[in-house]
C-alpha cells in the first residue's frame, strides 16, 4: 500500500494500541469462562476451537496501528490484564502466554516488512500465534500429552484454525468495521478503507 | 519566569485528513508578547485547529520540519505555510505552550489527581521535589489546595476535573497558554470555578493567552484583544475583525450574527441581537402552525411505479396531534427517583403537555438525567410510578420502564447527550431508517421516509456519510431526527446545546420549537440560560435549594479509602514488579518436572506460604476456586488422552485409560492447582499506577508504552459508564429487544468504537503535555524496593527448588513428563 513507511510510534499510536490492548483484556477474560478443557476432554480440539478469543488483540492491533512491535504490546497488555482480573490459567503466567502469542503473530508481519496488509497475512499472523503458543504450550503445562500425539495434533490444529478465522478474518473483519466508522481517520490504515468507500 | 512569547502565522493552512478543503488556509495573524486574545468564529471554522497547530500537537512531527509548500503528515493531514511560536517550529517550542481542552474527561491522563498534574512535569523533565512543588502550587491557584493528591479522578465534577487539567497545564509554567473553550462542556456552577481560577492566574502570570470561548461575558476584565474569524466569499478562512473588545463589540458594522458570535451582554448591540432572536424563533412557530409547511419539504416524494402518495405517511406523526395539544401526557405524584433501589429525591410531582417545551435546569449532578431517565423508561422509579395518558400508553399497561424496547421507541424517545451515546448504523440514512424500521415499516418505504425525514432536517446531502463523521451540530440534528422517526410522543433532550456555537444554537432551539409545535411533548435537561429564556413554556427546577420545585437529597460527600494492592497486609507492601517476579519465580521452574511429589509438595508449602502472608486457606480458596473447577476436567483430558503405558484398563477409539495416562492425570492436576494458585494470588489487586513506575522503574521497560497503556487502563474505567448509556441508548431507539447475543455484540462494538475514539483525542492531550517528545522523563513517584522484596524472592525461589529437590531424591523427578 503506502511506499512511504515511519516506524516510529507516534502518541496516538500508543494510545490506540494500548485501548485495544485493553478492550481486549476483557473478552481473553471472558473467554476464560469457557469450559476448555472440559470440551477437549469431550473431543481433543473443540475446545481450542475457541482459542482465537484469546490470540486476536496482536493482529488486530498490528493491522491498524501498522508499526513494529504493535502485536507484542497488544497481546501483552492485553494478558496483563487479563491475568491481573484474575483467571483459571494462573494470573501473572498469561503474560508469558500473551508474549509468546504476540510473538508469534509479530514474526509473521515482520516477515512482509511491515509494508503489506491483508487479510490472508492476518490469517497467517493469527494462525501462527496459536501455533507458537501451542508449541510452548506442549513444552510446558501440556507435558502429560505426546508431542505428536493424536491429542497434541488435533489440539494444535484447532488452534491454528481458530487463530486464522477468529484472531485472522475476525480481526481483519473488526478492524475494516471500525476503519468505516471514521475512527481510524488519523492512520493510514484507517484512510485506506475509507478511501475505497468514497 | 521565561520571555514572553510571540506566535506567527504566514500564509498558513491545514486540511484534515480525508477532507477536500482546508480547515484553515492562507491565514495571516500575529500575536504579541503577552497579549490576551479572544479567538472568536462559528463552528467548524478551524479555532481548535488553530490552537493545536500552535500546541505542536496538531499530525505529526516531521511536517513541520520540511521545508515544502506543502507537507503531508502521518495523520495525512496537509500542512502549507509558516507558523512559527517563539520564532521556533511549534514542535520544537512544545513544553513553552500548554493546552487545555473542551472535554475534562479526555484531559485526565491518570488515576489520582496529583499525578495528572505531575505528569506534564514528568514529560518535561522535572526534578522531582520540584515537581510536587509544583503540583501543590498549582492545585491551591485553581482553588482545589484542599484536595487529596490520591483522590480519583474519576470521583471528580466536571469543574474540578477541568481544574485539575488547568493545575496541569500551569505547572508546566508555559509562556503561552492556550485555553480551548475551558467551560463549555461544564455548568453555570462548574464555569463559574474555572473562569475564576482562570481569572486569578492570568492576574498574577504574564503568559500570552488565546483563549477560544462561544460565550465572552465573563472573560472581558481580562482580555486585550478579539479576534473574529469567518469565510471570505471563497470559503477561506480570514481574520473578519481584530482589536479591542470594546471596538469590536460596539462595531455595528460587523454581521456578529452569521459570523456565529453571541455579543456580551453588557454591550448595547446585544440588546438588539437578542431581538433578532426571539423574532426569528417568533417566526419559527408562526411557520410551523402554517399547515403547508409540513408538507413542503418533501413533493418529490412520490413512488414513480404506483404514483402512491408516500407523503402522507411521512409526515403522519406531525399531524395526528394536532388536536390534542396542551394535555397531560405523562406524570406522576409522589414519585421517588434513584439508582441502584437508593432514591435521591422523594415525592416528586410533575406533568408533562403535548406541544410543549419543558426545561428541567438544575446544577450537574442534581438528578436532572435521573429524572429524565425515569420518566423516560430508560431507569426504573425507587417507588411510585410514572403514569401515561391512556392517549400515549394506546393499549399498554404499566410504567414506560415496563414495556419493551419497541414499544417504548414509538412513545417516548430519549435523545443522549454525546450523540456517539446513540449511533448504531454506519450511514446517516439508515441511521434514520432504524426508527421506521423498528415501528413496522417495510425496507423501501422506510428508506424514502427516511430520506423525507432527512430532508425536513437538513441533512440529505449527508445520507451516505457516517454519522460520526458530522460536526456537532449536525450530529445532533442526526440524533433528533432518528429519535423521530419512530414518531414518539414524548422527546426528551439531555443537554442539547452543550458547547454549540451561535447559529448551531439557533439551529436546535428552532428544531425543539417546531418539533413541539407539532403536537410533541419535548423535555430538555439543560442549564443553558438563553435556551430557557427563548423557548421554554414551563421550567421545572431540580437541586437541593428550598425554592426548587424538585428538592433533592443533598449528596453526601464521598470520602476516599486508599484501595488495599493485596489480599496480605504483606504482600501489599512489596514492589509490584517484585511480585510478579515472585509469582514467575514460584510456577516457572514447576514446568522442569511432571510428577505428583514435586507439585504436591509445593502446593502445600505455596499455601503455608500464603497462611504465613496473612491469606488465609479459606480466603485464598475463595479467590481461586475456578482453577479447583478446572482442573478435574483437565484430569479428565490426560486420563483419556495422556501418554499411554504398559497396562491399558480402557480402550475405546482413540482414547486409552492406562497406568501412565492415569499417573500423570494426577501430577498434571496437583502441578496446575501449584503453578496457577500462586501466581493469581500474587499479583491480584496490584494498583496499576503502582505496577507502571515500577516497569519503568526497576524493570526499565519503555516508558512511553508503559505510561500510554497505563492511560489506556484508566480510560476503561470511564468506559463502563459509556456501556451503560450506550445500552439504554439503544433501548430508547427500539433495538433493546434483540436476542441478548446480537444485543452484547452490537454494544461491544459501539463500545469498542467509542473507547478508538476517547483514546484518539486522549493522545492530544498527552502530547499536549509533553508526551511523547524524545526527552528524558522524569519520575514523580519512587518505585522502591527493599529488603522484604529480596526476602520474598527467596522464599519464591525456595519453594519450587526444594520440591523440586526433594522429587530429584525420591526418584519421581521426571523431566518435563518424561
Amino acid at each position: 500500500m503506502s511506499s512511504r513507511t515511519n516506524f516510529k510510534w507516534r502518541a496516538v499510536d500508543i494510545a490506540v494500541c494500548s485501548v485495544i490492548g485493553v478492550a481486549s483484556s476483557f473478552v481473553f477474560w471472558m473467554a476464560d469462562f469457557i469450559p476448555h478443557d472440559g470440551l477437549q476432554a469431550i473431543f481433543p480440539g473443540l475446545g481450542s476451537l475457541f482459542d482465537g478469543l484469546w490470540l486476536f488483540a496482536g493482529p488486530l492491533a498490528a493491522v491498524i496501528i501498522r508499526k513494529p512491535g504493535s502485536s507484542i504490546y497488544a497481546q501483552l497488555l492485553a494478558s496483563l490484564l487479563e491475568g491481573m482480573m484474575g483467571n483459571v490459567y494462573g494470573g501473572a503466567l498469561t503474560l508469558l502466554g500473551g508474549f509468546i502469542q504476540g510473538v508469534g503473530a509479530e514474526a509473521v508481519f515482520a516477515a512482509f516488512a511491515y509494508r503489506h496488509w491483508n487479510v490472508w497475512i492476518t490469517m497467517l499472523a493469527g494462525g501462527f500465534s496459536g501455533l507458537f503458543y501451542r508449541i510452548i504450550s506442549f513444552l510446558t503445562d501440556l507435558q502429560a500429552f505426546s508431542f505428536l500425539g493424536f491429542y497434541a495434533i488435533s489440539y494444535t490444529v484447532a488452534t491454528v484454525i481458530s487463530g486464522a478465522l477468529i484472531a485472522g478474518i475476525g480481526a481483519w473483519w473488526l478492524y475494516r468495521a471500525i476503519a468505516r466508522t471514521g475512527a481510524l481517520d488519523r492512520f493510514a490504515s484507517g484512510r485506506a478503507i475509507r478511501k475505497k468507500i468514497k | 519566569m521565561k520571555n514572553p512569547a510571540a506566535i506567527l502565522f504566514k500564509g498558513w493552512g491545514y486540511k484534515r485528513p480525508l477532507r477536500k478543503d482546508y480547515v484553515v488556509r492562507g491565514l495571516n495573524l500575529e500575536i504579541r508578547q503577552g497579549e490576551r486574545v479572544l479567538l472568536l468564529g462559528s463552528s467548524g471554522i478551524g479555532k481548535s485547529t488553530l490552537l493545536c497547530a500552535i500546541a505542536g500537537v496538531l499530525g505529526n512531527n516531521e511536517a513541520y520540519l520540511s521545508s515544502s509548500s506543502q507537507r503531508e503528515d502521518e495523520d495525512g493531514g496537509l500542512t502549507e505555510g509558516d507558523l512559527l511560536v517563539e520564532g521556533l517550529h511549534p514542535q520544537q517550542a512544545r513544553g513553552r505552550c500548554a493546552l487545555m481542552m473542551q472535554d475534562p474527561e479526555a484531559q485526565m491522563v491518570l488515576q489520582r489527581v496529583g499525578d495528572n498534574v505531575a505528569f506534564g512535569l514528568e514529560n518535561l523533565g522535572i526534578e522531582r521535589g520540584e515537581i510536587w512543588r509544583r503540583v501543590r502550587q498549582s492545585l491551591e491557584r485553581v482553588g482545589l489546595g484542599e484536595l487529596e493528591l490520591s483522590r480519583s479522578t474519576s470521583h471528580l465534577s466536571g469543574g474540578q476535573k477541568q481544574r485539575v487539567a488547568l493545575a496541569g497545564a500551569i505547572a508546566m509554567q508555559p509562556s503561552i497558554l492556550l485555553l480551548d473553550e475551558p467551560t463549555a462542556n461544564l455548568d453555570p456552577k462548574g464555569a463559574r470555578e474555572v473562569s475564576r481560577a482562570c481569572h486569578e492566574i492570568l492576574k498574577k502570570d504574564p503568559a500570552t493567552v488565546i483563549l477560544v470561548e462561544h460565550r465572552a461575558d465573563d472573560w472581558l476584565d481580562i482580555l486585550g484583544r478579539v479576534i473574529i474569524l469567518g469565510r471570505d466569499p471563497e470559503g477561506l478562512v480570514e481574520v473578519v475583525a481584530d482589536g479591542a473588545p470594546d471596538e469590536i463589540f460596539s462595531d455595528p458594522s460587523i454581521d456578529f450574527d452569521s459570523l456565529g458570535v453571541w455579543i456580551p451582554s453588557k454591550f448595547a448591540l446585544a440588546k438588539l441581537q437578542r431581538k433578532r432572536l426571539e423574532d426569528q424563533i417568533k417566526a419559527k412557530a408562526e411557520s410551523d402552525s402554517d399547515p403547508n409547511f409540513k408538507a413542503s419539504s418533501t413533493p418529490h416524494l412520490r413512488d414513480k411505479g404506483s404514483g402512491k402518495d408516500l407523503i402522507a405517511p411521512a409526515v403522519k406523526f406531525a399531524k395526528k396531534r394536532e388536536f390534542s395539544k396542551g394535555q397531560i401526557v405523562v406524570e406522576a405524584r409522589g414519585l421517588s427517583i434513584g439508582y441502584e433501589g437508593r432514591s435521591i429525591a422523594d415525592d416528586v410531582s410533575f406533568a408533562f403537555e403535548s406541544g410543549k417545551i419543558t426545561i428541567l435546569a438544575g446544577e450537574n449532578g442534581a438528578g436532572k438525567s435521573t429524572l429524565a431517565m425515569t420518566v423516560s423508561g430508560l431507569m426504573p422509579a425507587v417507588r411510585g410510578e410514572v403514569r401515561v395518558s391512556p392517549a400515549l400508553a394506546s393499549g399498554l399497561k404499566g410504567s414506560p420502564f415496563s414495556w419493551t424496547s419497541r414499544q417504548l421507541c414509538k412513545r417516548i424517545a430519549y435523545v443522549f447527550q454525546n450523540p456517539e451515546h446513540q449511533f448504531v448504523r454506519n450511514t446517516v440514512l439508515e441511521e434514520v431508517m432504524v426508527g421506521f424500521l423498528e415501528t413496522g415499516s417495510r425496507k423501501e418505504e422506510a428508506r424514502d421516509l427516511a430520506y423525507s425525514l432527512l430532508k425536513r432536517f437538513d441533512l440529505d446531502r449527508y445520507s451516505s456519510a457516517n454519522p460520526y463523521t458530522l460536526s456537532g451540530g449536525e450530529k445532533r440534528r442526526l440524533t433528533v431526527a432518528s429519535s423521530l422517526a419512530s414518531s414518539p410522543e414524548v422527546l426528551i433532550l439531555d443537554e442539547p446545546t452543550f458547547g454549540q456555537d451561535r447559529s448551531t444554537w439557533l439551529e436546535i432551539v428552532m428544531l425543539m420549537r417546531s418539533v413541539a409545535d407539532s403536537g410533541v411533548a419535548v423535555i430538555a435537561v439543560t442549564h443553558d440560560r438563553e435556551l430557557i429564556e427563548f423557548l421554554s413554556d414551563r421550567v421545572l427546577t431540580i437541586g437541593p435549594g428550598e425554592k426548587c420545585d424538585i428538592r433533592v437529597k443533598g449528596a453526601e460527600e464521598r470520602k476516599e479509602k486508599a484501595k488495599p494492592s493485596s489480599l496480605s497486609p504483606l504482600l501489599s507492601r512489596l514492589n509490584p514488579a517484585i511480585r510478579f517476579l515472585c509469582a514467575f519465580l514460584l510456577s516457572i521452574p514447576m514446568f522442569l518436572s511432571l510428577d505428583p511429589l514435586s507439585a504436591g509438595v509445593a502446593l502445600v508449602l505455596e499455601f503455608l506460604f500464603m497462611e504465613g502472608c496473612g491469606i488465609s486457606l479459606r480466603r485464598a480458596l475463595k479467590h481461586v476456586w475456578p482453577i479447583f473447577a478446572m482442573a478435574p476436567w483437565t484430569f479428565l483430558a490426560v486420563v483419556i488422552y495422556g501418554k499411554k503405558g504398559s497396562v491399558t484398563y480402557f480402550e475405546w477409539g482413540m482414547i486409552h485409560v492406562t497406568n501412565k495416562s492415569l499417573y500423570l492425570a494426577f501430577a498434571t492436576f496437583l502441578r496446575v492447582l501449584a503453578i496457577a494458585v500462586p501466581a493469581v494470588l500474587l499479583v491480584l489487586g496490584i494498583d496499576s499506577t503502582d505496577l507502571a513506575d515500577a516497569a519503568s522503574q526497576i524493570l526499565h521497560l519503555p516508558e512511553r508504552f508503559v505510561y500510554g497503556g497505563l492511560a489506556g487502563i484508566r480510560l476503561f474505567t470511564v468506559l463502563s459508564d459509556d456501556w451503560l448509556q450506550i445500552g439504554q441508548a439503544r433501548r430508547s431507539r427500539g433495538l433493546g429487544d434483540r436476542k441478548k447475543v446480537v444485543r452484547f455484540f452490537t454494544q461491544s462494538f459501539s463500545l469498542l468504537v467509542l473507547s478508538i475514539r476517547r483514546s484518539t483525542s486522549l493522545s492530544t492531550a498527552m502530547e499536549a503535555r509533553g508526551f511523547g517528545g524524545g526527552e528524558k522523563r522524569s519520575w514523580a513517584r519512587i518505585s522502591r524496593t527493599s529488603y522484604r522484596d529480596w526476602v520474598a524472592l527467596s522464599i519464591c525461589a525456595l519453594i519450587p527448588a526444594s520440591a523440586l529437590l526433594l522429587a530429584f531424591y525420591c526418584g519421581t523427578f521426571a523431566l518435563g513428563g518424561k
